[in-house]
Protein backbone atom coordinates (compact mmCIF):
# COMPACT_ATOMS: atom_id res chain seq x y z
CA UNK A 1 0.00 0.00 0.00
CA UNK A 2 1.22 3.47 -0.87
CA UNK A 3 2.56 5.52 2.03
CA UNK A 4 -0.07 8.06 0.99
CA UNK A 5 -2.69 5.89 2.66
CA UNK A 6 -0.89 6.06 6.00
CA UNK A 7 -1.15 9.84 6.15
CA UNK A 8 -3.48 11.90 8.32
CA UNK A 9 -5.52 13.10 5.35
CA UNK A 10 -6.14 9.52 4.24
CA UNK A 11 -7.27 8.78 7.79
CA UNK A 12 -9.61 11.78 7.74
CA UNK A 13 -11.04 10.78 4.38
CA UNK A 14 -10.99 7.09 5.35
CA UNK A 15 -9.38 6.54 1.94
CA UNK A 16 -7.81 3.29 0.81
CA UNK A 17 -7.06 1.33 -2.36
CA UNK A 18 -9.48 -1.42 -3.38
CA UNK A 19 -8.78 -4.87 -4.83
CA UNK A 20 -9.50 -3.44 -8.28
CA UNK A 21 -6.51 -1.81 -9.95
CA UNK A 22 -6.72 1.99 -10.16
CA UNK A 23 -9.86 2.14 -7.97
CA UNK A 24 -9.85 3.80 -4.55
CA UNK A 25 -12.49 4.08 -1.85
CA UNK A 26 -13.45 6.43 0.93
CA UNK A 27 -15.61 4.91 3.64
CA UNK A 28 -18.43 7.23 4.64
CA UNK A 29 -18.14 9.12 7.93
CA UNK A 30 -20.44 11.78 9.42
CA UNK A 31 -17.70 14.39 9.08
CA UNK A 32 -17.89 13.99 5.28
CA UNK A 33 -21.35 15.54 5.10
CA UNK A 34 -21.92 18.86 3.33
CA UNK A 35 -25.69 19.40 3.26
CA UNK A 36 -26.74 17.86 6.57
CA UNK A 37 -30.48 17.93 5.77
CA UNK A 38 -30.29 15.75 2.69
CA UNK A 39 -27.12 14.08 3.99
CA UNK A 40 -25.04 14.58 0.86
CA UNK A 41 -21.24 14.48 0.79
CA UNK A 42 -19.39 17.79 1.01
CA UNK A 43 -18.17 18.77 -2.44
CA UNK A 44 -14.74 19.40 -0.94
CA UNK A 45 -14.60 15.83 0.36
CA UNK A 46 -15.24 14.50 -3.13
CA UNK A 47 -12.68 16.96 -4.49
CA UNK A 48 -10.10 15.90 -1.93
CA UNK A 49 -10.66 12.25 -2.76
CA UNK A 50 -10.24 12.97 -6.46
CA UNK A 51 -6.89 14.68 -5.82
CA UNK A 52 -5.69 11.97 -3.43
CA UNK A 53 -6.64 9.15 -5.82
CA UNK A 54 -4.88 10.84 -8.74
CA UNK A 55 -1.76 11.23 -6.64
CA UNK A 56 -1.90 7.61 -5.44
CA UNK A 57 -2.23 6.32 -8.99
CA UNK A 58 0.65 8.49 -10.21
CA UNK A 59 2.79 7.24 -7.33
CA UNK A 60 2.42 3.68 -8.67
CA UNK A 61 4.16 4.80 -11.86
CA UNK A 62 6.93 6.91 -10.34
CA UNK A 63 9.84 6.20 -8.04
CA UNK A 64 9.87 7.09 -4.35
CA UNK A 65 12.67 9.59 -4.99
CA UNK A 66 10.37 11.65 -7.19
CA UNK A 67 8.31 14.24 -5.37
CA UNK A 68 4.73 14.75 -6.50
CA UNK A 69 3.01 18.12 -6.29
CA UNK A 70 -0.65 18.53 -7.16
CA UNK A 71 -0.79 21.75 -9.17
CA UNK A 72 -4.39 21.86 -10.30
CA UNK A 73 -7.71 20.09 -10.28
CA UNK A 74 -10.95 20.68 -12.11
CA UNK A 75 -14.00 18.89 -10.80
CA UNK A 76 -17.49 18.55 -12.28
CA UNK A 77 -20.23 17.55 -9.87
CA UNK A 78 -22.67 15.48 -11.88
CA UNK A 79 -25.27 14.33 -9.36
CA UNK A 80 -26.30 14.81 -5.74
CA UNK A 81 -24.33 12.45 -3.55
CA UNK A 82 -25.55 10.63 -0.46
CA UNK A 83 -24.27 9.30 2.85
CA UNK A 84 -22.60 6.13 1.62
CA UNK A 85 -19.09 5.10 0.54
CA UNK A 86 -17.46 6.84 -2.40
CA UNK A 87 -15.37 5.14 -5.08
CA UNK A 88 -12.85 6.76 -7.42
CA UNK A 89 -11.58 5.20 -10.65
CA UNK A 90 -8.40 6.73 -12.01
CA UNK A 91 -7.02 6.79 -15.51
CA UNK A 92 -3.70 8.39 -16.29
CA UNK A 93 -4.22 10.35 -19.48
CA UNK A 94 -0.60 11.40 -19.85
CA UNK A 95 2.54 10.65 -17.87
CA UNK A 96 5.65 12.51 -18.93
CA UNK A 97 8.93 13.13 -17.13
CA UNK A 98 7.56 16.24 -15.49
CA UNK A 99 3.79 15.95 -15.45
CA UNK A 100 1.03 13.47 -14.78
CA UNK A 101 -2.50 14.22 -15.95
CA UNK A 102 -5.12 11.97 -14.39
CA UNK A 103 -8.83 11.57 -15.07
CA UNK A 104 -10.87 10.48 -12.05
CA UNK A 105 -14.48 9.29 -12.03
CA UNK A 106 -16.42 8.97 -8.76
CA UNK A 107 -19.53 6.96 -7.99
CA UNK A 108 -21.37 5.60 -4.98
CA UNK A 109 -23.94 2.81 -5.55
CA UNK A 110 -23.54 2.28 -9.26
CA UNK A 111 -20.38 2.70 -11.29
CA UNK A 112 -22.49 3.53 -14.34
CA UNK A 113 -24.04 6.51 -12.50
CA UNK A 114 -21.07 8.75 -11.63
CA UNK A 115 -21.60 11.56 -9.16
CA UNK A 116 -18.44 13.52 -10.06
CA UNK A 117 -15.49 13.53 -12.38
CA UNK A 118 -12.25 15.40 -12.25
CA UNK A 119 -8.97 15.98 -13.97
CA UNK A 120 -5.86 16.46 -11.86
CA UNK A 121 -2.47 17.75 -12.98
CA UNK A 122 0.53 16.67 -10.93
CA UNK A 123 4.07 18.00 -11.23
CA UNK A 124 6.75 15.32 -10.93
CA UNK A 125 9.91 16.70 -9.30
CA UNK A 126 13.02 14.64 -10.01
CA UNK B 1 -23.18 40.26 19.43
CA UNK B 2 -22.20 40.53 15.76
CA UNK B 3 -24.81 39.42 13.23
CA UNK B 4 -24.17 35.95 11.86
CA UNK B 5 -23.35 35.53 8.20
CA UNK B 6 -26.22 33.65 6.44
CA UNK B 7 -23.86 30.76 5.80
CA UNK B 8 -23.65 30.19 9.50
CA UNK B 9 -27.30 29.12 9.42
CA UNK B 10 -25.95 26.15 7.50
CA UNK B 11 -22.58 25.79 9.18
CA UNK B 12 -23.87 25.78 12.76
CA UNK B 13 -21.94 24.13 15.57
CA UNK B 14 -23.98 21.02 14.72
CA UNK B 15 -22.44 20.84 11.25
CA UNK B 16 -19.67 18.22 11.30
CA UNK B 17 -17.24 20.41 9.37
CA UNK B 18 -17.73 23.38 11.68
CA UNK B 19 -17.29 21.08 14.65
CA UNK B 20 -13.95 20.02 13.18
CA UNK B 21 -12.58 23.45 12.23
CA UNK B 22 -12.97 26.68 14.14
CA UNK B 23 -14.52 28.71 11.33
CA UNK B 24 -16.02 32.16 11.67
CA UNK B 25 -17.29 33.89 8.56
CA UNK B 26 -16.51 37.59 8.08
CA UNK B 27 -18.25 39.27 5.15
CA UNK B 28 -16.86 42.38 3.50
CA UNK B 29 -18.64 45.32 1.85
CA UNK B 30 -17.24 44.23 -1.51
CA UNK B 31 -19.32 41.02 -1.85
CA UNK B 32 -16.52 39.02 -0.30
CA UNK B 33 -16.30 36.54 2.54
CA UNK B 34 -13.26 35.60 4.61
CA UNK B 35 -12.50 32.74 6.94
CA UNK B 36 -9.33 32.63 9.00
CA UNK B 37 -8.25 29.24 10.32
CA UNK B 38 -5.26 27.14 11.30
CA UNK B 39 -4.28 24.31 8.96
CA UNK B 40 -5.22 21.16 10.91
CA UNK B 41 -2.85 18.27 11.60
CA UNK B 42 -5.68 15.93 10.61
CA UNK B 43 -4.94 16.85 6.97
CA UNK B 44 -1.17 16.36 7.11
CA UNK B 45 0.48 14.99 3.99
CA UNK B 46 3.24 12.37 3.79
CA UNK B 47 5.97 14.68 5.08
CA UNK B 48 3.95 15.42 8.22
CA UNK B 49 4.93 19.08 7.84
CA UNK B 50 2.42 20.32 5.30
CA UNK B 51 -1.28 19.72 4.77
CA UNK B 52 -2.42 17.95 1.61
CA UNK B 53 -3.95 20.05 -1.17
CA UNK B 54 -7.18 18.20 -0.43
CA UNK B 55 -7.51 20.55 2.54
CA UNK B 56 -7.22 23.56 0.20
CA UNK B 57 -9.96 22.13 -1.99
CA UNK B 58 -12.24 21.40 0.97
CA UNK B 59 -11.88 24.90 2.43
CA UNK B 60 -12.22 26.65 -0.93
CA UNK B 61 -15.45 24.79 -1.67
CA UNK B 62 -16.77 25.62 1.81
CA UNK B 63 -15.97 29.34 1.80
CA UNK B 64 -16.87 29.95 -1.84
CA UNK B 65 -20.20 28.19 -1.32
CA UNK B 66 -20.80 30.18 1.86
CA UNK B 67 -20.05 33.39 -0.04
CA UNK B 68 -22.68 32.46 -2.64
CA UNK B 69 -25.28 31.75 0.05
CA UNK B 70 -24.55 35.11 1.63
CA UNK B 71 -25.31 36.97 -1.60
CA UNK B 72 -28.71 35.43 -2.20
CA UNK B 73 -31.76 37.55 -1.45
CA UNK B 74 -33.36 34.52 0.17
CA UNK B 75 -30.74 32.03 1.33
CA UNK B 76 -31.45 28.57 -0.07
CA UNK B 77 -29.32 25.42 -0.25
CA UNK B 78 -26.81 25.33 -3.08
CA UNK B 79 -24.68 22.62 -4.66
CA UNK B 80 -21.26 22.85 -6.28
CA UNK B 81 -21.47 22.36 -10.03
CA UNK B 82 -17.80 22.89 -10.90
CA UNK B 83 -14.67 23.71 -8.93
CA UNK B 84 -11.34 24.47 -10.57
CA UNK B 85 -8.35 25.04 -8.29
CA UNK B 86 -4.68 25.83 -8.79
CA UNK B 87 -2.37 24.96 -5.93
CA UNK B 88 0.75 27.11 -5.83
CA UNK B 89 2.23 26.63 -2.38
CA UNK B 90 1.95 24.03 0.35
CA UNK B 91 0.55 25.15 3.70
CA UNK B 92 2.28 24.06 6.89
CA UNK B 93 0.37 22.21 9.59
CA UNK B 94 -0.67 24.79 12.20
CA UNK B 95 -0.09 27.73 9.84
CA UNK B 96 -2.82 30.32 9.98
CA UNK B 97 -4.35 31.01 6.60
CA UNK B 98 -7.11 33.19 5.22
CA UNK B 99 -9.55 31.81 2.69
CA UNK B 100 -11.29 34.62 0.83
CA UNK B 101 -14.15 34.24 -1.62
CA UNK B 102 -15.53 36.90 -3.92
CA UNK B 103 -18.95 36.85 -5.49
CA UNK B 104 -18.87 37.56 -9.23
CA UNK B 105 -22.41 37.17 -10.53
CA UNK B 106 -25.48 35.02 -10.88
CA UNK B 107 -27.18 33.93 -14.09
CA UNK B 108 -29.79 31.26 -14.77
CA UNK B 109 -29.69 30.09 -11.14
CA UNK B 110 -25.94 29.54 -11.31
CA UNK B 111 -23.66 31.51 -8.95
CA UNK B 112 -20.13 32.41 -10.03
CA UNK B 113 -17.52 32.81 -7.28
CA UNK B 114 -13.74 33.28 -7.11
CA UNK B 115 -11.62 32.19 -4.18
CA UNK B 116 -8.11 32.04 -2.82
CA UNK B 117 -6.13 30.89 0.17
CA UNK B 118 -3.29 33.08 1.43
CA UNK B 119 -1.00 33.17 4.42
CA UNK B 120 -2.50 35.08 7.36
CA UNK B 121 -0.29 38.08 6.49
CA UNK B 122 -1.77 38.00 2.99
CA UNK B 123 1.51 37.94 1.09
CA UNK B 124 1.80 34.27 0.10
CA UNK B 125 -0.75 32.75 -2.24
CA UNK B 126 -1.36 29.05 -1.60
CA UNK B 127 -4.29 28.36 -3.95
CA UNK B 128 -6.76 30.15 -6.13
CA UNK B 129 -10.00 28.84 -7.58
CA UNK B 130 -13.17 29.53 -9.53
CA UNK B 131 -16.42 27.77 -8.80
CA UNK B 132 -20.01 27.61 -9.98
CA UNK B 133 -22.91 26.67 -7.73
CA UNK B 134 -26.48 25.65 -8.53
CA UNK B 135 -28.83 27.85 -6.53
CA UNK B 136 -31.81 26.16 -4.92
CA UNK B 137 -31.14 22.47 -4.45
CA UNK B 138 -32.79 19.94 -2.19
CA UNK B 139 -32.54 20.65 1.49
CA UNK B 140 -34.01 22.61 4.35
CA UNK B 141 -34.74 26.27 3.51
CA UNK B 142 -32.33 28.51 5.34
CA UNK B 143 -34.81 31.26 6.20
CA UNK B 144 -35.03 34.91 5.35
CA UNK B 145 -31.91 37.04 5.16
CA UNK B 146 -31.73 39.54 8.02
Amino acid sequence: MSALFKTNISGWLKAEPTERPSVYKTTFAERHLGNIWIRSLHGGVTGSMIELSAEAETRLHTSDSEELKIVSSSIDYLRISKDVDLFARTDIERLSKRLSVVNVTCWQDDEDIPIARGIVTIRIMR
Amino acid sequence: MAELHPAQLLFTEKHPLTAEFDMTFHSGDDHSLEVRLDAPASFADQDGIHVHTGFHTLILDTVMGACAIGELKTPVPIATVKLTSNHLRNIKVGEQVVCRAEWEDEAHSIAYVRGEIRSAEGNLLASHAVATFMIGTAGKPLGKKK
